[in-house]
């Protein structure tokens, strides 16, 4: 298995391609002065993500909920600039409290979150939403979908669950009441007290 | 005119609202499916409209949202196809009658309807100004 120098190597020299692409690129796009800044937006927007996800512990200084709410952010901006004008985009939210979680469990949290959005987008999901809360032995990660692809056990994410439940936490697949809608609920206790931020309420539109 | 309310926390008073102008109102538990043939409008009273995208797909009658969050709920237009107006409380609160009708008459797209301007108000404040000069 590649280290983790190996994929920041190929991040980088994606990133290069990325801005050499860029300057060949941008005669296509003459007649619509916008549609490439858009696009080199979102390319940059996807490689930020491919460099925050290779990395163990991307931002050092900033709290689980501000990187997550980060990298559902970039994610946004790549669909946001994909997405044909007749169609229409699907819509992230991120709602973020103060945790009390440990390195490895923020690690864990970080990557279910990541892969849960984009197992639900792979089903062509309109709706997804990431809510982190505090519980009183830890913190509360819940990702809701209207589509099922996030129950749908993917490798990666069952690798997810066994490390989730390796640090003593849960993992729960919920069809909502309603049944528009499927939820995965994590609980993962604090392993060792690392961050305590005082978040607002923030949903990225 | 029957109405079916979903009200959050924050917005108890509505149902009593509807009742006193003389409607017909049910109250359900936001995300309850709506009862075939026993309303002819919904009512949807939330502080926080994007956290109720998921349900508020699945409402089949005309919709009403009323809510502060004029801004986010602009979002759920193409996501919520019985979703017909979106209005703040202060001017649905004023208009509710007229509010639940144009709700009732538009048949394609959507609209969205501000807050209240208090045009009596700052007439009578201009006005005595006004006199007092």
């Amino acid at each position: 298995m590649p280290t983790t120098e190996v994929h920041i190597g190929v991040a980088a020299l994606l990133e290069q391609c990325a801005q050499q692409r860029a300057g060949a690129v941008s005669t296509l796009y003459e007649d619509d002065p916008m549609r490439l800044p858009r696009m080199l937006q979102a390319e940059a927007a996807g490689h930020e993500l491919m460099a925050a996800l290779v990395r163990s512990d991307p931002y050092p200084d900033i709290s689980l909920g501000a990187v997550i709410r980060r990298l559902i952010g970039y994610v946004q901006t790549r669909l946001n600039a994909s997405t044909p004008a007749e169609e229409i985009v699907p819509l992230l939210t991120v709602r973020a409290h103060h945790v009390t979680v440990g390195a490895d469990a923020a690690r864990l949290l970080r990557d279910t979150t990541i892969l849960l959005v984009l197992a639900a987008l792979d089903d062509g999901a309109q709706n997804v939403e990431v809510r982190l809360d505090s519980e009183c032995a830890g913190a509360c990660l819940t990702v809701e979908s209207d589509r099922p692809g996030i129950a749908v056990g993917l490798p990666a994410l069952n690798a997810l669950r066994d490390n989730i439940g390796a640090c003593g936490g849960t993992w729960k697949t919920i069809s909502a009441a309603h049944g528009s809608s499927w939820l995965v609920h994590i609980s993962i206790p604090a392993l060792e007290v690392r961050e305590i931020f005082n978040e607002e309420v923030a949903c990225d539109s | 005119m029957l109405v079916l309310v979903y009200a959050d926390e924050k917005a108890q008073e509505w149902p009593e609202l509807l009742t006193a102008r003389g409607y017909k109102a049910t109250i359900l538990p936001r995300g309850t499916p709506v009862p075939q043939g026993q309303a002819d409008i919904c009512l949807v009273v939330v502080s926080d409209p994007l956290a109720e995208r998921f349900w508020m797909a699945n409402l089949t009658m005309p919709t009403l949202l009323v809510t502060g969050a004029l801004g986010p709920a602009q979002a759920l237009g193409r996501r919520v196809p019985s979703l017909r107006l979106i209005c703040h409380p202060s001017r649905a609160a004023g208009a509710l009658d007229d509010m639940l009708q144009m709700t009732r008459d538009i048949h394609d797209g959507m609209l969205v309807l501000g807050p209240m301007v208090e045009q009596v108000q700052v007439a009578r404040r201009w006005g005595s100004r006004y006199a007092d000069n």
